[in-house]
């Protein structure tokens, strides 16, 4: 019987293999000369994704179409859960999108070698970006060494949102208005006067329940360790690019210090902030957790406008709010971290020269306008700021926009998103003990911040032996 | 009868028409027609199956990182080195310094292990333990459930829908519901069950060595689909012979064991190797429930997937996570052979073999 | 028939016999029932949990104190006697006393930064202006058109009192800036913050002021020894005011009790709208018949072709079956995750990214699962029942279709569902191989899409995960009738 075998499965094999050999060559056909590019934009890596915003979007892709024969615009939409798997996939599947966004800083130095070096693009056709129309700070944010990756599209400052209502019920002054007026340990205290518990005794009365907290004080949304610690004004946000490129983990520092054993304390000392298991109860059922009227201060970007306008329309959130600045490190510097969008084109994608006219066109004013209008981002252009503004100001008419504009003259730079090498390896050991911080009262902060530097710098070290 | 005549007549007569005919012979004829059978998957397997499986294999044995797609190097068993490599150390009180690169996996007595990947051991270590538990107690419960299902309770059609029910719902949906579910303060599973019975209100996706019961727990949530094999298998037993128990006065047990079971062997089995090769690739729960998917407190949730998936995704390293599937593949492979070997001896086929 | 007979007999013993059996039947049947009832119990009440959180509003979420079922506080609605104010922050352009002028201010950008210049005079084709803040220095000639440049604006947040304000044609809701002298009022329009105050030749006292109206929750209060429905009125650090809903005109009471510590009045509010919102953010019905024809062809594929293949493995007699067999199980056990690139290419190359052929073609070239199941089904089969066949010159596919399929039925039902089930509920390859945001895509994508989007408002999470198992848990149901036919045939059979 093996005779079956012998014979039957290479014929078996061929047939296979002839299959497959056929197939793509009917289906792959070869592209004529009058054919259009198709500009193929994967959205979903940062926002852009959800179903109100897609068709802004769609609209300005008709609108290219109907003006443009030659190239032609398609936005691609994936859920930001699954949008990074998915890229992952098509890339190296060998079905690479033309441009990739809106991206965070993140996501283009997490997979830096992957993105289009643009800086000869835009020295050919300087004059007609009109590049000091652009952000300064936001235009270097893309910058990696002499590499520039993508003309900025909007920023997202950040500030204090507080809830004056609860304020008003704890009978608590509210913070200052002006930058450089309050500290980290004001921040401290008037958070702790606004803690309440269950049964509406605050933190520091007697009978104070910290098991059974129903306001917090203090909730820096969406934590992450390089985003909640950077208001600590760390130097070199914590890694040291020196003169000869060798790179140096300073997350040892004393900002850093200072900031872990904040978050620490406020957690777990002093009873201010949620730890991990609280903050996934506030965060259960609303479109963000300030709209949970359980969080009296919290730090964010602009990006809440959105869900609080939301939350605010559909009735679901009525308290008085507003935005104040961000307090002073103990370093007496303030810092007030920033995120920005932008587009980028995939260094894997052939027809550069086309996706970059397409990236021109949408980083324009007017396109970046409307883009920024659905994102929630300021726009990195200034000569369309005054639109943005006026928007949010029918929105919110009491919204403190000298607050909002404030923060762009503190901005993080170097950012703390910015370049680390083996970035998603030394961005995770941070993670990994940022859960630690906030989950175990026990750690020893200092001790453990060294071995994290000790690590991180491993990690660092790695990334240069590869190279 | 027909066969019976014509098989002989074939073989007779076959010499003397051709030569060719002579491979006809019944025994050929029920090898072809067995391998025509298997068209389907054998054609299947070469189209959409050997290439990636040949291509994953072939990652495994390079430096492939998603994120840097033109560097990419044959660097030969490497990847299989870094997953085996351990180094032991024992204490003697000094400190313990391992070779570079190197940091602690586990410890045993006064022996220190100390790996390259250390998160693999750990990793092995919460898959294990997990299959371990879980596995019989899903087999277990879904077979009681299918006994009871399998009677004639005024009803059974709902109860059968109601058991099943939980395991139609999407596995995110249903790791969402279970996070709210297991929750320390506030909890249903802790307010409405474990407080009244005084058992306290533990912390189950907080605290690391609850971990596992926890998961535990909400698997068995889902066992609809096993149970419904073990109902097709139970619904086949013949009546008769339970009838002939009977009348033999075998009593439930006795009828269990000696009738059902040797019955419905064969789908244990199936359900034995499927919830094996499932257990063993454990991923969306653990994946949802942890922050970031990165396996909770202490790593209390990072299954062996988990961790080839962050390697292949979160750190772009799919060259590694290509020998890390192999290995767990091999691993899985080896296992599902034994408990065929073993399955000669417990599992009853009515169909013979 | 035996019954029956039992209840015909006359005989004494026998029916005693019979009585006796009836009972214990009853009663395990009674114990049966409790089992059940109770595992069905722990079964259902995290869908009770689905049920009732789809209904829910974020609002009756996101406190830890509020009921399981869906509810919200009653309210009561209070005018209050106070005037109703509005806080905004009033834009007015920039300008500069420079030297006894006043200048306006303009917005220049220049090299990534908004300078605030005051505009002195044009002088040929240069314009002359004056940095607002720094107006010591020099003044700054450019070449623009100042024409063309935005005006720089000042924000003043203000906050003023309502008014109805009924004057000729102005009428409407205005808040009062500043009182003039001579009977004057500066007012502003709510709607357009933007715009500069209007002045109106009437006194504030002309205009109705606008009562302060709002909905005020309902708390169980305790008072003086019972329990009062009380409406908050105001919060305090340690005590409250609150509305008697009875005696609204009444002064409000001062309270020395805690807010957070009181129970609200509640009252049922559910809300369905959850459900018609998933479907709406989706195209629900192309998504579903999307998924529909998926999951029905693909399952059919499924079906026919894992019944050849383990009919190929049981019934025939193949060398190195058991080897095959292993290598088919194996291509299960390969985690999907290293595989999904190379195949991705496979799908690639064939040019079916973007259709529904990876979903469905591949389920036709049968798959482990189902082959697994059914080749341990048949294999239980007697083969006496297809030598019967054989003899009467059957040949394999008249014995597959008479014989097995027949027998096999629940394992093909069980297969059958096992699949539409997955097909169902599958989003990692239609994701992948069709895409997130289009319509054509399948329902678990488009809803996950949904429910992630929201993933922390776990309302419409829910609601939008009810709704994908609708299908699933009704085709189970009725599914369960050919299980049954099953029983029956082989019990006959046999």
């Amino acid at each position: 019987m093996s005779k079956f075998l012998k014979r039957g499965l290479p014929v078996l094999v061929i047939v296979a293999l002839l299959v497959v050999a056929l197939l793509p060559s009917n289906n792959a056909k070869p592209a004529k000369a009058q054919d259009p590019v198709t500009i193929r934009i994967f959205v979903g890596v940062g926002t852009g994704y959800l179903p109100e915003q897609q068709a802004a979007q769609v609209a300005l892709a008709d609108e290219w179409n109907a003006a443009h024969e030659d190239i032609k615009i398609e936005f691609e939409f994936h859920d930001n859960e699954t949008a990074r798997d998915e890229l992952l996939t098509q890339v190296s599947g060998g079905d690479v999108p033309a441009i990739v966004g809106p991206a965070g800083v993140r996501t283009v130095f997490e997979v830096s070698d992957l993105w289009a070096d643009i800086t000869s693009y835009i020295e050919r056709d300087g004059d007609q970006l009109n590049l000091d129309d652009f952000d300064a700070t936001s235009f270097g944010l893309y910058q990696l060494g002499d590499r520039q990756i993508a003309i900025p599209l909007g920023v997202y400052p950040s500030f204090i949102y507080v809830n004056e209502t609860l304020f008003a019920d704890a009978e608590v002054e509210l913070p200052p208005t002006e930058y450089g007026a309050w500290t980290y340990e004001d921040l401290r205290a008037t958070a702790m006067a606004v803690t309440q518990d269950a049964n509406g005794v605050y933190n520091g009365e007697e009978g104070f329940d910290p098991a059974a907290i129903e306001v917090y004080g203090y909730y820096p949304f969406w934590t992450n360790f390089r985003a909640s610690t950077i208001g600590f004004s760390p130097d070199d946000a914590g890694v040291l690019i020196g003169e000869d490129g060798t790179v140096t983990a300073t997350f040892n520092q004393d900002a850093f210090r200072q900031a872990v054993k904040f978050f620490h304390d406020g957690i777990f000392v002093d009873h201010f902030i949620p730890n991990a298991d609280a903050e996934g109860a506030i965060g259960e059922g609303v479109t963000n957790p300030f709209t949970s009227n359980r969080i009296a201060m919290g730090r964010s970007h602009t990006w809440l406008f959105g869900g609080i306008k939301s939350a605010m329309d559909d009735g679901n959130f009525t308290a008085d709010w507003n935005v104040y600045p961000v307090p002073a490190a103990p370093n007496g510097k303030i810092t007030a971290a920033v995120h920005a969008d932008t587009f980028a084109i995939m260094d894997g994608f052939e027809n550069k020269d086309a996706a970059w006219e397409v990236l021109k066109w949408l980083t324009a004013p007017e396109q970046a306008l409307a883009l920024c209008q659905v994102y929630g981002c300021m726009p990195a252009r200034l000569s369309v700021r005054s639109e943005w503004e006026s928007y949010w100001l029918e929105a919110f008419p009491f919204l403190n926009l000298d607050v909002v504009y404030g923060a762009l003259e503190y901005l993080d730079a170097p950012n703390h998103e910015g370049f680390m090498p083996n970035y998603a390896r030394a961005w995770d050991a941070l993670e990994a003990f940022w859960q630690v911080v906030r989950s175990d009262p026990a750690v020893d902060t200092d001790a453990g911040l060294d071995a994290l530097n000790a690590e991180v710098q491993g990690i660092f070290d790695e990334a240069a032996a590869a190279e | 009868m027909a066969t019976v005549q014509s098989a002989p007549t074939t073989q007779v007569q076959a010499p003397a028409v051709e030569e060719k005919r002579i491979k006809l012979t019944p025994r050929r004829a029920q090898i072809l027609w067995g391998y025509f059978f298997l068209i389907p998957w054998i054609l299947g397997f070469f189209l959409f199956l050997l290439g990636p499986m040949i291509a994953s294999l072939y990652l495994s044995m390079t430096d492939y990182n998603i994120q840097r797609p033109g560097e990419t190097d044959f660097i030969g068993t490497e990847n299989y080195e870094k997953i085996f490599s351990l180094q032991v150390i024992r204490d003697s009180g000094d400190e313990v310094n391992f070779k570079p690169g190197y940091t602690e996996a586990f410890r045993i007595a006064s022996f220190h292990f100390g790996s390259r990947d250390h998160e693999v051991w750990k990793a092995i270590q919460v898959t294990l333990t997990f299959a371990i538990i879980s596995l019989p107690v899903n087999l277990g419960l879904a077979l009681f459930f299918a006994l009871l299902t399998n009677t004639k309770v005024p009803g059974v059609r709902l109860f059968r829908t109601i058991y099943y029910l939980p395991s139609v719902i999407p596995a995110v949906v249903s790791a969402t519901v279970f996070q709210q579910f297991l929750r320390g303060q506030d909890g249903w599973l802790n307010v409405y069950l474990l407080s009244p019975l005084g058992l306290g209100s533990p912390e189950w996706l907080q605290e690391p060595s609850l971990a596992v019961p926890a998961l535990t727990i909400i698997g068995t949530w889902g066992i609809g689909t096993t149970m419904l094999m073990f109902l097709a298998g139970l619904q086949n037993v013949p009546t008769e012979l339970y009838e002939a128990a009977e009348v033999d006065g075998a009593n439930y047990w006795s009828r269990f064991r000696n009738v059902t079971l040797p019955m419905i062997s064969p789908v244990i089995l199936y359900n034995l190797v499927i919830g094996l090769i499932g257990t063993f690739q454990y991923f969306v729960v653990a994946y949802v429930l942890t922050p970031r998917g990165a396996g909770g407190n202490d790593l209390s949730m990072y299954f062996y997937n988990l961790h080839l998936y962050r390697e292949a995704y979160v750190f772009f390293d799919m060259g590694y996570a290509s020998a890390l599937a192999w290995i767990l593949f091999i691993v899985v492979l080896i296992v599902t052979i034994l408990v065929f070997r073993s399955s000669s001896r417990w599992v009853f086929y009515a169909g013979g073999k | 028939m035996e019954r029956l007979r039992g209840f015909i007999s006359n005989d004494n013993i026998n029916q005693r016999g019979y009585m006796k059996r009836e009972v214990y039947k009853v009663i395990g049947m009674g114990t049966l029932l409790m089992i059940m009832i109770g595992v069905a119990t722990i079964y259902l009440s995290p869908l009770v949990y689905m049920g009732s959180t789809a209904l829910k509003t974020e609002g009756q979420l996101s406190d830890p104190d509020d009921p399981i079922v869906p509810m919200s506080p009653q309210t009561y609605h209070y005018v209050s006697p106070e005037v109703e104010t509005f806080r905004y922050t009033y834009r007015h352009p920039q300008t500069l006393d420079y030297q006894g002028q006043t200048l306006m201010v303009y917005e220049v950008i220049q090299q990534g930064r908004i300078n605030k210049y005051a505009f002195l005079e044009a002088r040929d084709n240069v314009s002359v202006f004056i940095d607002s803040e720094n107006p010591e220095a020099p003044p700054i000639e450019l070449e623009i058109a100042v024409e063309d440049l935005d005006p720089a604006l000042v924000n003043e947040r203000l906050e003023v009192n309502l008014y109805n304000v009924n004057y000729e044609d102005v009428q409407g809701k205005f808040g009062l800036v500043e009182e003039l002298e001579g009977n004057r009022t500066l007012w502003m329009d709510p709607e357009e913050i933007s715009e500069p105050p209007f002045e109106l030749p009437i006194a504030a006292s002309d205009a109705e002021i606008v009562r302060f109206e709002q909905d005020l929750i309902l708390y169980e209060v305790p008072v003086d020894g019972d329990i009062r429905e009380l409406a908050l009125l105001e919060t305090g650090r340690r005590g409250a005011k609150f509305i008697d809903p009875e005696n609204p005109d009444a002064e409000p009471l001062e309270l020395d009790v805690r807010v957070r510590g009181l129970d609200k009045v509640w009252e049922l509010d559910p809300h369905p709208e959850n459900f018609t919102d998933a479907m709406d953010s989706i195209n629900y019905f192309k998504l579903f018949g999307n998924t529909l024809f998926i999951a029905v062809v693909s399952g059919l594929g499924a079906m026919v072709s894992a019944t050849l293949v383990a009919y190929g493995f049981t019934r025939f007699n193949i060398p190195y079956a058991n080897i095959l067999f292993i290598i088919l199980l194996s291509t299960i056990v390969l985690p999907p995750q290293v595989t999904q690139i190379p195949t991705y290419i496979v799908y690639n190359k064939f040019g079916w990214i973007g259709t529904f052929f990876p979903l469905i073609v591949p389920h036709f070239f049968s798959n482990a699962y189902n082959v697994f199941l059914l080749r341990q089904y048949m294999m239980g089969i007697p083969l006496d029942m297809d030598e019967a066949a054989r003899v009467d010159g059957a040949n394999p596919f008249q014995i597959l279709w008479y014989v097995i399929v027949p027998a096999a039925r629940p394992a093909l039902v069980a297969v059958y569902l096992f699949h539409f089930l997955f097909s169902w509920n599958d989003f990692q390859q239609p994701l992948i191989y069709l895409g997130g945001g289009s319509e054509n895509t399948v329902l678990a994508v488009g809803l996950a899409n949904f429910t992630r989007i929201y993933s922390s408002q776990q309302n419409l999470m829910m609601a939008a995960g009810i709704l994908t198992m609708l299908v699933p848990l009704a085709v189970f149901f009725f599914a369960q009738r050919i299980f049954m036919q099953g029983v029956v045939i082989t019990g006959v059979e046999k």
